[in-house]
This record gives structure tokens, C-alpha cells and sequence, in this order.
């Protein structure tokens, strides 16, 4: 029988080793690893690009983020995507989305769903905080202002800095609880609103897509889900502590690493309550009698860096597998899942392999194909998977995005990261260093070295040949009317 | 001073548009400059262009090319 409805979880920042099913050994995932007993288990999942705004063309459109020309960001107007098709496949389509910007109307994530909830009207638009306005935050002003005055003192600064830093925590607003630290709708809202939805859509087939921010930074777990995986207690005034410590951009990685632990501790917290809530959904799925009828994946738009390599968060740079590599289970009733190859499968061939999975065609626009036989037969494939971005960390600006590539050609043993506004190559080899760690000296593997490049050479020329000139017409004039709505020309 | 050229252009059209966006401009065809200015002023397969040639060089630098 083949599943009737479409129900595709993504999480922020959620990174695969990170969850029980992939070998993590805290127990933060408890629901998903039962439930990964019955689906199909990838265990090298890779986005098509890092972060948000490079991530989701993939998942969603089967295209990667920079084929419709890199000053186009999110799903171009009209855009074949995953559920335009599905509407038009006789689909009720709903999207619940907890208040992150770059997965906006905007950005055109609000077409092709009959409903659509952002949630940003509500809530204080996370990632783009994070990014853009954290710069001008009172704390950050704080922080610049210590930062220069202790360079001023010289080594006495440094004590300064700290005593400083730490008086101004102390002495900030009082919180009453870690719920009202969180600059988004926490998994649980935005659950209860896709189940009210399907509450009210039911037997038709649906597609529901729900994006959860949980486990993004700031970190702020909800106490029950810290209790839940054996953690220490944090006090709400702690755990904004160790938040803007870990958002400190004066100090070096020694001396962040001091609290990495504990600000672990707080997103791993936060990936529970995320497995709590998924645990709801499925149990009231199955109360509505439509589980048996639904397929389900669970993914992640990027991981997540806690200074493997010197960085924190999920900057579009460094490629490594702390941020490409993602949790993704697929759960189709009436089919015996199982742990699918090893080779690394691409965001991009997503949506395509659950079209065949629902006994649909595959769009010509997708870029990716479909890889359910192979699933099913536990044949592996042979491609890489590209993943790419710019150097861009705020799209809002169109200018702004006219920024480097960066791009990544990944097979099951090799990976090549190029960054070409430093003109910096990387070939690591995995197997032997999985770490990441060192790269191989240029004159090693020059066959591989060149079968990767190749790979990247025909990647950027297959992006030149998509005639995309009618949707780059109407992405500029859809970014266009919000210029003029807003603002006179500069000049 | 730039050549111009005239066009023509539904008399509607050109009404709605001025009602819309029109106080932010001084005349209709200063609008109309920038709208054309905006959706002209980019072109990213230049940048596309430009790192495919990087990687063309990188493999005449490994005697691949
Ligand atoms: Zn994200």
C-alpha cells in the first residue's frame, strides 16, 4: 500500500552525530531511535548547502542553492518544489515554520502551501538575530566596548574583561525560566498547531512540513528535556551565562572551550524536547488513524560547530562534517525500513526519492533523482554529493550576496572544499582522518585531487546552462516591490 | 546627457503603478529608471564564470588540462 500523506520534520542546527540512531551515546533521542527500527536509515545524509538560506532550495525543490544565480535566494515565484507538486497532486499542504526569517514568505517558502504559519509576526525572528542584528545589541555594544578597553590595559585587561563580563550578567534583568529566554516557538507550539491542522484536513491526503529551532543557538532546552537525558540543573540566569559566553566573539577557542561542555549539555537538551514532541505528533497521528497512511522523514537543515575546528554555530565556510552531514530517517508504512548504503546521499536526491515512494513522478525541474530502488534493493550509488554556499551571512542584503562560493565535492572517502575568495583548496580523506584534521599535502592522491575537481568544474558549468531567466525576472520583482514598499531609491 | 527613447505603455498600467510607488519618485519615468536599473544591474554568471576558471587553472596547474 502506498502512504496516502507526507509529513517531513526539519530541525535547525541538528547535526547527525547528535542523535541515537546514528551512534550518539546520551540518550536525547529515544522516540526517533524506536522509530528508526522500522524506517530507512541514512546514515550519510548531506545538505546541498550550509546554512538555512543555502539548505532548504535542496530539501524543498530538489535544486541546489545557487543555480538560479546566487543573488536569488530561497524558492524562486513559481518554483517546482516539492509541494507545489503535491497541491497540484491533490495535496492539502500546510507548513509550520517556528519564526526563522530565511524560511519566510520572503523568501518564498509560503507559496504553494495552502497554509503557512512562520510564526515570525509573533516571536522575534531567531536567525536573523543571531546573525545580522546581533551587532547591534546592547550586550554586543557592551562587549565591543570591554573588548577595547581591555586591549587598552594590556594583561591586566584580560582580568577585567572577565569580572566585567560576569558583573553584567549578574547584574542583568532576573529570568523566571528558560522558556522565556527562547527567541522562538519551541518544538511543542509548533506541533500543536500542524496537529490542529491535520485535525482539520483529515482522511485527505496531506503534506505537512513542520521546522523546528530547538536546538539553535541560543540554547534555552525546555527543563523537562534536561531532566529527561540525566543533566545537571541550570538556572535560567546560568544558562543565558553560558549562552553569551559561547557568543563571545573576543575570546579565543581556549578559552571558550572551558564551558563548551555545558553548552552541549543545553542543546542536547534542546534535541530531546524535539524527540518529545515527535513522540506527540506520531501518538496523535495514530489517534487521527492517519499514521498508517503517512510517511514520515526527519532531517535537519545543517548541523551545528562547538570548535572542532575553531568555530561555533553554522557560518556557509568551513564544509566540515559537523555541518553537512545531518540525521535522516524515512518511515513509510508497510515497507521493512533498514539502514540504507553508506554512501553519502545528497538533500537533492530527497524529494525525488519520496515522490517514488509515493508513487508519484518525478519533476523534470528537480536536479536530483530518485534513489528508492536502490534503498529498497540495499544497492548503493555512486555519486558525490555537492554542497555549496557563498560567504554571504545576511541575505537580507541583495548586495551582499554577491559573495564567494564555496563549494564541497563529498564521496565516501574523499571530500574537497574549495573556498574561492581565498583561493584556499582542502583534500581531507576520511577514512583516514575523519576528524577533518589535516588536510593532504597537494602533491598527494593527485588522481583524486583531480576527479574531484573535475566534479566541481562540471557542477559550476551545469549551473550556467539552466536558462532561469524567467524566474530571476520575478524574484527580482518580487524583492523588488519590497524595496519600493519600503523605502525611496538612494539617490 | 544618456540618449532616451520613448515608448509606449498602457495608460493604466502606468496609473496604478504611479498610485502605488509613485510619491517616492519625482516624475514617472524616474520610477521607471530604477525599476529597469534594479532587475538590469546584477549578473552572478559573471561570478560563476570567474570561479569556473579557477578551477579550470588549479587543473593546467596538476598538468590535467
Ligand atoms: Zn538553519
Amino acid at each position: 500500500m502506498k502512504p496516502r500523506s507526507l509529513v517531513l520534520v526539519t530541525v535547525d542546527c541538528l547535526r547527525a552525530d547528535h542523535v541515537g540512531f546514528l551512534g550518539y551515546s546520551r540518550p536525547v533521542t529515544p522516540f526517533l531511535d524506536s522509530l528508526a527500527a522500522e524506517s530507512f536509515v541514512v546514515p550519510n545524509a548531506i545538505v546541498g548547502g550550509v546554512p538555512t538560506y543555502y539548505s532548504f532550495p535542496a530539501i524543498l525543490a530538489s535544486r541546489y542553492p545557487l543555480a538560479m544565480g546566487r543573488d536569488l535566494v530561497g524558492l524562486v515565484p513559481d518554483e517546482v518544489s516539492l509541494p507545489s507538486y503535491l497541491k497540484q497532486s491533490g495535496y492539502m499542504t500546510a507548513s509550520f515554520v517556528a519564526a526563522n526569517p530565511y524560511v519566510s514568505r520572503k523568501f518564498g517558502y509560503g507559496q504553494a502551501f495552502d497554509t503557512f504559519c512562520d510564526f515570525l509576526d509573533q516571536e522575534m525572528a531567531a536567525e536573523a538575530t543571531f546573525y545580522s542584528k546581533q551587532s547591534r545589541t546592547f550586550r554586543a555594544v557592551l562587549n565591543r566596548s570591554i573588548e577595547r578597553l581591555s586591549r587598552n590595559l594590556g594583561p591586566v585587561g584580560t582580568l577585567y574583561d572577565e569580572l566585567y563580563f560576569r558583573y553584567c550578567q549578574l547584574a542583568g534583568p532576573s529570568v523566571q525560566s528558560l522558556d522565556s529566554l527562547r527567541p522562538f516557538p519551541s518544538a511543542d507550539a509548533i506541533v500543536d498547531r500542524a496537529l490542529e491542522w491535520v485535525g482539520s484536513v483529515c482522511p485527505s491526503p496531506f503534506f505537512l512540513w513542520l521546522h523546528l529551532m530547538d536546538p539553535h543557538a541560543p540554547y534555552y532546552p525546555a527543563e523537562e528535556a534536561l531532566r529527561a537525558i540525566g543533566a545537571t540543573a541550570v538556572s535560567p540566569s546560568r544558562a543565558r551565562y553560558l549562552n553569551s559566553y559561547w557568543n563571545r566573539r573576543d575570546l579565543g577557542s581556549n578559552r571558550l572551550r572551558s564551558l563548551r561542555d555545558a553548552v552541549i549539555e543545553l542543546y542536547d537538551g534542546s534535541i530531546r524536547w524535539v524527540d518529545m514532541q515527535m513522540a506527540r505528533l506520531v501518538d496523535t497521528l495514530k489517534g487521527l488513524q492517519v499514521w498508517d497512511q503517512s510517511a514520515l522523514v526527519f532531517t535537519a537543515d545543517h548541523g551545528e560547530e562547538f570548535l572542532e575546528h575553531g568555530a561555533r554555530f553554522h557560518g556557509p565556510w568551513t564544509m566540515k562534517e559537523e555541518l553537512i552531514r545531518v540525521p535522516l530517517l524515512v518511515r513509510v508504512p508497510g515497507v521493512f525500513g533498514r539502514e540504507v548504503s553508506k554512501k553519502p546521499f545528497s538533500h537533492l536526491d530527497l524529494a525525488p526519492t519520496l515522490l517514488h515512494a509515493l508513487d508519484l513522478a518525478v519533476p523534470r525541474e528537480f536536479q536530483g533523482r530518485s534513489d528508492w530502488g536502490e534503498w529498497n534493493r540495499r544497492e548503493g550509488w555512486e555519486r558525490p554529493a555537492v554542497v555549496e554556499s557563498t560567504e554571504c551571512i545576511n541575505p537580507d542584503q541583495p548586495e551582499d550576496r554577491l559573495a564567494s562560493r564555496v563549494l564541497c565535492i563529498r564521496d565516501s572517502r574523499y571530500k574537497l572544499i574549495l573556498r574561492f575568495g581565498c583561493g584556499q583548496e582542502q583534500l581531507f580523506d576520511l577514512h583516514s582522518d575523519p576528524s577533518e584534521m589535516a588536510p593532504l599535502p597537494a602533491d598527494i592522491e593527485k588522481p583524486v585531487r583531480r576527479r574531484l575537481l573535475e566534479y566541481a568544474r562540471r557542477h559550476i558549468e551545469g549551473a550556467q546552462r539552466i536558462d532561469s531567466r524567467k524566474h530571476r525576472l520575478r524574484a527580482r520583482s518580487r524583492e523588488l516591490r519590497i524595496v519600493l514598499s519600503k523605502s525611496a531609491p538612494a539617490d | 546627457m544618456t540618449q532616451v527613447r520613448t515608448v509606449s505603455l498602457p495608460q493604466d498600467l502606468c496609473a496604478e503603478a504611479e498610485r502605488q510607488f509613485g510619491s517616492r519618485f519625482d516624475n514617472f519615468e524616474a520610477l521607471l529608471t530604477f525599476v529597469l536599473q534594479e532587475i538590469t544591474k546584477v549578473d552572478a554568471s559573471l561570478l560563476d564564470q570567474a570561479e569556473q576558471q579557477i578551477i579550470e587553472q588549479r587543473l593546467k596547474d596538476l598538468g590535467y588540462l
